[in-house]
């Protein structure tokens, strides 16, 4: 089973990405509605793979990344970012001149299906 | 009228100096016979005065002694009211004194009155002398006052006048020397005056003299001559000769300081250059700020875009944060329900069909906007056009489906590998087929074309760029489609923002720029062609580099 961790602020987006994710039988999906949540999540469920809303109310998905890999414990799990803007437009990449925070990084652009979602799951995960 | 003495019909006028009655008649006898007169007789001083300004004798003949006074007072007399008139003593005393005082005093002659005989051919000399005299004066009178012009002439022209010899040695030079070179003509006389003439002028100056002499040239000659104060001065000069027989003999040089003129017409010439100078530093100037306007005017449409640009991507960003979750939670949702609703009513599936489809368009109108918006940074790497191309077909292959268009692939597999942001171009590149599926409402076919080509062949491209700066070759892409062509009037405004032929809420009229957008930052163009057969041509050109 792979072990999913849904940080994102939209509830709905999360409860039904959940339940696709889940019905498909090959994963374990948790769900934390903020930035906090989402790493207070990452002590308890040890997940695979995080998908990471980049615009939240109380940090940013750059931010919760980055808290990530400062941290030993949670810095080899994969991370897609999970976003309405494309990261390298707008939000990672900001204005020409500012560097992208973490390069190369994979995302999924809104609106996902969970087909999509799960594919993607898998190819970063073979990575 | 007065008539000239012993010469015409008229009587020559007489006064007689005399006291004595008897010499008086005695005298008058003596003449008659050979003279025809008018007598008048003074006997003193006052009558001889008045005689003489009342009667105007042509001629006097006069005792010596008379009362109140001799002939020697009627010749001082005479000489003082400077009249000339022929005077002879006729004396009964032969005092040798006297007679010597008379003739210094400007008496012609004297008589004895005891020669009387003698006196009709002294008369005679007399009157023939003072003619003689009068007409030399004349004469004279009349040189004097020729020569007098052309010394006023030679004394006051401003012009330098020299008479030369033969061979150029100055014999006169006049005195306007003084005032045009600093030396007076005796100076110049006496050294050599071809030392004051330029050195660059002294052999043009001999020959020009030495032609003078043979032949006359009208033009005057120009040459510089030093002034004393060390000043070179301009002078225009003539040489006119003067022969004896038939032989050269003297030149007459004419001078004319032109310092003035040929220094103003320098002046003038300068002032000409300095003018021509100025107008074309100022059209210079008016090139420069015309092209600075024109430069500041694109900078503030460029910034006034920039400007617009980023309010629409921030408007862009928000709009896609907020509009883009409910679209997941919608779009989830769909995905949910076909997985467990009775999909086998056709219109359960029927409906899911348009929410999806209208999710997707909704998202596109987002998408187009950030698209737009996005910030000019390419992530550039090697890339195989043909994948490219492949991918954005593949993303669109449920599109081509429903819109009932067949697409005809033409890809060249030897093409050489391009340095893209492989994203950017797949997105301009489904824009592009987005935009000949929709040209065709009632199907057709989408011919997608890759290829080699020569520059040459695909005319004037302004911007292409590969990483030289003239490519000879380019990779191109051409999509064709069969649909009715983008009608001539908007053919020029195909590329601007928001401009778009799609019926409403069809298009955003921003895909076409995007493309625009991204080519321009590769240093790629694209071109639109309405096709002869209908539809459209694009064509997406990448400069290759030059063959190594």
């Amino acid at each position: 089973m792979l072990r999913i961790l849904l940080i994102d602020d939209e509830v709905p987006l999360t409860r039904l990405l959940k339940r696709a994710l889940e019905q498909t039988e090959e994963c374990d999906v948790q769900i934390a509605n903020s930035g906090r949540q989402g790493l207070a999540a990452l002590e308890e469920f040890h997940p695979d793979i995080v998908f990471l809303d980049i615009i939240m109310p109380d940090m940013r998905g750059t931010d919760v990344l980055a808290a990530m890999r400062a941290d030993p414990r949670f810095d080899s799990i994969r991370v897609v970012f999970l976003t309405a803007v494309p990261p390298h437009d707008h939000l990672v990449a900001g204005e020409p001149g500012v560097e992208r925070p973490f390069p190369g990084c994979p995302y999924l652009t809104k609106p996902v299906t969970a087909v999509q979602a799960l594919a993607e799951a898998h190819r970063v995960m073979s990575q | 009228m007065k008539s000239q003495p012993g010469m015409g019909p008229d009587t020559m006028r007489i006064l007689l100096l005399e006291d004595d009655v008897a010499d008086a008649t005695l005298l008058e006898r003596s003449l008659r016979e050979h003279f025809a007169f008018d007598l008048k007789r003074a006997t003193n001083k006052q009558e001889f005065v008045h005689a003489v300004q009342e009667f105007d004798p042509q001629l006097i003949l006069a005792d010596y002694k008379l009362p109140q006074m001799t002939a020697l007072d009627a010749l001082t007399m005479l000489q003082s009211e400077n009249r000339r008139v022929p005077f002879i003593l006729v004396t009964g005393s032969p005092v040798e004194q006297v007679a010597v005082d008379c003739m210094r005093a400007g008496a012609d002659d004297y008589i004895l009155k005891q020669s009387l005989a003698r006196l009709p051919g002294a008369v005679q000399n007399a009157i023939e002398k003072h003619a003689a005299l009068r007409e030399k004066m004349q004469v004279e009178d009349a040189l004097r006052s020729s020569e007098a012009l052309y010394r006023l002439i030679m004394e006051t022209t401003r012009d330098l006048i020299v008479m030369t010899d033969r061979d150029g040695n100055p014999i006169y030079i006049s005195p306007s020397s003084h005032d045009l070179l600093g030396f007076t003509p005796q100076e110049l006389i006496r050294s050599n005056t071809m030392c004051m003439v330029h050195p660059e002028d002294q052999t043009t100056a001999i020959e020009a003299f030495r032609r003078s002499a043979v032949e006359f040239d009208g033009n005057p000659l120009e040459i510089r001559c030093k002034h004393r104060n060390g000043e070179w001065r301009v002078f225009e000069c003539m040489a006119n000769w003067v022969f004896e027989q038939e032989q050269p003999f003297r030149a007459v040089l004419i001078f004319r300081d032109i310092t003035k003129r040929r220094n103003a017409e320098k002046e003038r010439e300068l002032a000409i250059a300095e003018l021509e100078r100025r107008e074309q530093e100022l059209l210079q100037t008016l090139t420069a700020l015309k092209q600075s306007h024109e430069e500041l005017e694109a900078a503030q449409l460029q910034l006034i875009q920039a400007s617009k640009m980023e309010a629409v991507g921030q408007l862009a960003a928000g709009v896609a944060h907020e509009v883009k979750n409910p679209l997941t939670v919608l779009l989830l949702g769909v995905e949910y329900l076909r997985k467990h609703l009775d999909l086998d009513a056709f219109e359960t599936r029927e409906i899911l069909a348009d929410m999806e489809d209208s999710i997707r368009r909704a998202n596109s109108v987002v998408r187009g906007l950030l698209d737009f918006s996005a910030p000019r940074v390419l992530d550039r790497q090697p890339t195989d056009i043909n994948q490219t191309v492949e991918r954005a077909l593949a993303f669109l292959k449920h599109e081509f489906v429903r819109a009932r268009v067949s697409v005809v692939k033409d890809l060249d597999p030897l093409l050489p590998r391009l340095s893209l942001d492989r994203n950017k171009i797949e997105q301009a590149l489904i824009n592009l087929l987005l935009n000949a599926i929709q040209a065709m409402k009632a199907g057709g076919t989408i011919k997608v074309r890759t290829m080699r080509q020569p520059l040459a062949e695909l005319g004037l491209l302004p911007g292409l760029r590969a990483n030289t700066e003239s490519p000879a070759e380019a990779v191109v892409v051409m999509v064709e489609d069969s649909g009715a062509g983008i009608p001539a009037d908007k053919l020029p405004k195909i590329f601007e923002p928001f401009f778009t032929t799609k019926p409403d809420g069809k298009g955003t009229g921003l895909g076409l720029r995007v493309i625009q957008n991204i080519l321009e930052l590769h240093g790629a163009r694209i071109q639109l062609v309405n096709r002869r057969e209908g539809g459209v041509r694009a064509t997406l050109i990448f400069g290759l580099e030059a063959k190594r």
